[in-house]
């Protein structure tokens, strides 16, 4: 299951009279909650919550996550309690290379300093280095090269050092 | 031919003395006495100079001219045009950089003023969005990076291509008299094809941009283009069918996007989006096949977002909103 089916069916969710929708596949059990409109804006907030069940994601620790945002927002993250996460300051498209055959700017487990670049968000050819903002180690990367991120979403756990 | 970083930085400076300042005809000893060279130094970077397929002139009492130098987008030339209050007051002008991106970004890491702008005469390493090469013709191009510092959210800065590109479009209607043509987000076409690109770097943390190095390509010159390119991209002479003063352009240019960019910074970008779409044939009602990797999307183009997003009508109906994409026309 991917990010695109997974906003589709908060979409379908957002968009039905239901309340709540849970499913499982290939190892991965999703909930979504719908709440009731109270927000200012009029959008319902939507809970959704993923637990790995099997094959698939690890989820050492806490047995989920829960992410509360608006509508069309999303994923599971934050395994690893204590991480240093590195979030999205804009809506684009994640990139871990410079360009499409390049090496990527970290991988997992590589060390980081703070300034250096870990990715690129793209929006509307304006391509925006985000530089990690602590010392570290790459724990978790939260995003798969070339997906859509939404404003605010994990990009990166950083374990931190010193 | 690859030359020593001094020798490059020589013909940096002669070519600051041949084209940028106020006097054009030079004498060899003059020009090694300004250049705190010796005389046979100076003749080996004259010789460098003509190498390189710069029309240096000798004249039959020795002295020297550029007889391209009116052409050059050097400050003292670009200056008398500029209407500007920031953009384009400190201009930098080399002969060759990797690409004048990077060459603005070190600038902007040491410091440069918001305004100040880079231009070369040839890139050895010009870029496209996700690495892709950017071409240029040596000496017939404007190849130009701007520093920008905008007090605005990190997340409205996408906004700030749409800008660019407008600017671009209309600084090349304005010099060259030609029709022009916005595709989303900021490429120009003319007839003929495209004749300009932008591609914006961004310094930010979460909550404050550092600074916007915002490049722009534009193939001025010249009536041939390189193989790979020549279905599908132009030139303004080949256009206007004349030559087109690059001095001229990089002054209409920086006059243009500092308007824009002083109601984008005070306004947003939604003042700006019905010029956008006034200025665009492809932004409502275009077949369009966005393609980015790993996903593609058909349908059909449905005019912008409040954040300059280009809408496509899905087949099935569905409105989306895309942000990222090569925009493939059918």
């Amino acid at each position: 299951m991917n990010i695109e089916q997974i906003r589709e069916l908060i979409q379908a969710v957002c968009d039905s009279g239901i309340t709540e929708l849970e499913l499982e596949r290939t190892g991965v059990k999703i909930r979504i909650r719908k709440e009731a409109p109270s927000s200012p804006a009029g959008s319902p907030s939507v809970t959704v919550e993923a637990t790995a069940t099997g094959i698939g994601r690890e989820a050492p620790g806490a047995a989920g996550a829960e992410a509360i945002a608006g509508a069309g927002s999303l994923p599971p993250e934050a395994t690893e309690p204590d991480l240093h996460v590195i979030r999205s300051p804009m809506v684009g498209t994640f990139y871990r290379a410079a360009k499409p055959d390049a090496d990527p700017f970290v991988q997992v487990a590589d060390r980081v300093r703070s300034g250096q670049t870990l990715c690129i968000v793209e929006a509307m050819k304006l391509m925006n280095e985000i530089p990690s903002d602590a010392d570290g180690e790459i724990a978790e990367i939260y995003v798969n090269n070339g997906e859509p991120v939404e404003y605010n979403q994990a990009l990166f756990g950083i374990r931190r050092t010193g | 031919m690859r030359e020593l970083p001094s020798s490059g930085r020589q013909l940096d400076r002669l070519v600051k003395l041949l084209a940028d300042s106020p006097r054009e005809v030079w004498s060899q000893a003059e020009l090694a006495r300004s250049m705190e060279l010796s005389p046979a130094r100076l003749s080996e970077v004259l010789a460098m100079f003509q190498a390189e397929g710069w029309p240096l002139e000798v004249r039959s009492d020795q002295r020297v001219w550029l007889a391209t130098a009116a052409d050059m987008p050097v400050a003292s030339r670009v200056r008398p045009h500029l209407t500007t209050d920031r953009l384009g007051r400190r201009c930098h002008h080399y002969l060759r950089v990797a690409s004048t991106n990077d060459t603005a970004r070190r600038l902007a890491e040491a410091g440069a003023v918001e305004g100040t702008v880079v231009v070369a005469e040839e890139q050895t390493g010009g870029r496209g969005r996700l690495g892709r090469t950017w071409l240029s013709r040596k000496g017939k191009d404007i190849l130009l990076s701007l520093v920008l510092r905008p007090h605005v959210d990190p997340a409205q800065a996408p906004g700030l291509n749409l800008v660019v590109g407008l600017a671009a479009s209309q600084a090349v209607g304005e010099v060259a008299g030609i029709p022009t043509d916005l595709k989303w987000p900021n490429d120009v076409l003319i007839p003929g094809g495209k004749c300009c690109g932008v591609l914006t770097e961004m310094n930010a943390d979460p909550g404050k941009i550092h600074f916007v190095i915002v490049g722009v390509g534009i193939n001025v010159n010249g009536t041939s283009l390189p193989k790979s390119i020549a279905g599908q991209a132009s030139t303004l002479e080949l256009a206007s069918g004349g030559p087109v003063p690059r001095p001229r352009l990089v002054a209409a240019l920086l006059n243009r996007l500092e308007a824009l960019y002083l109601v984008f910074l005070d306004r947003g970008l939604r003042p700006l989006l019905e010029r956008w779409a006034a200025s665009s044939s492809s932004v409502r009602g275009r077949p369009v096949l966005v393609s980015n990797p790993g996903r593609s999307l058909r349908g059909t183009t449905a005019g912008l977002s409040g954040q300059g997003a280009l809408r496509i009508r899905r087949e099935d109906g569905r409105l989306e909103e895309v942000l990222a994409g090569d925009v493939v026309q059918w």
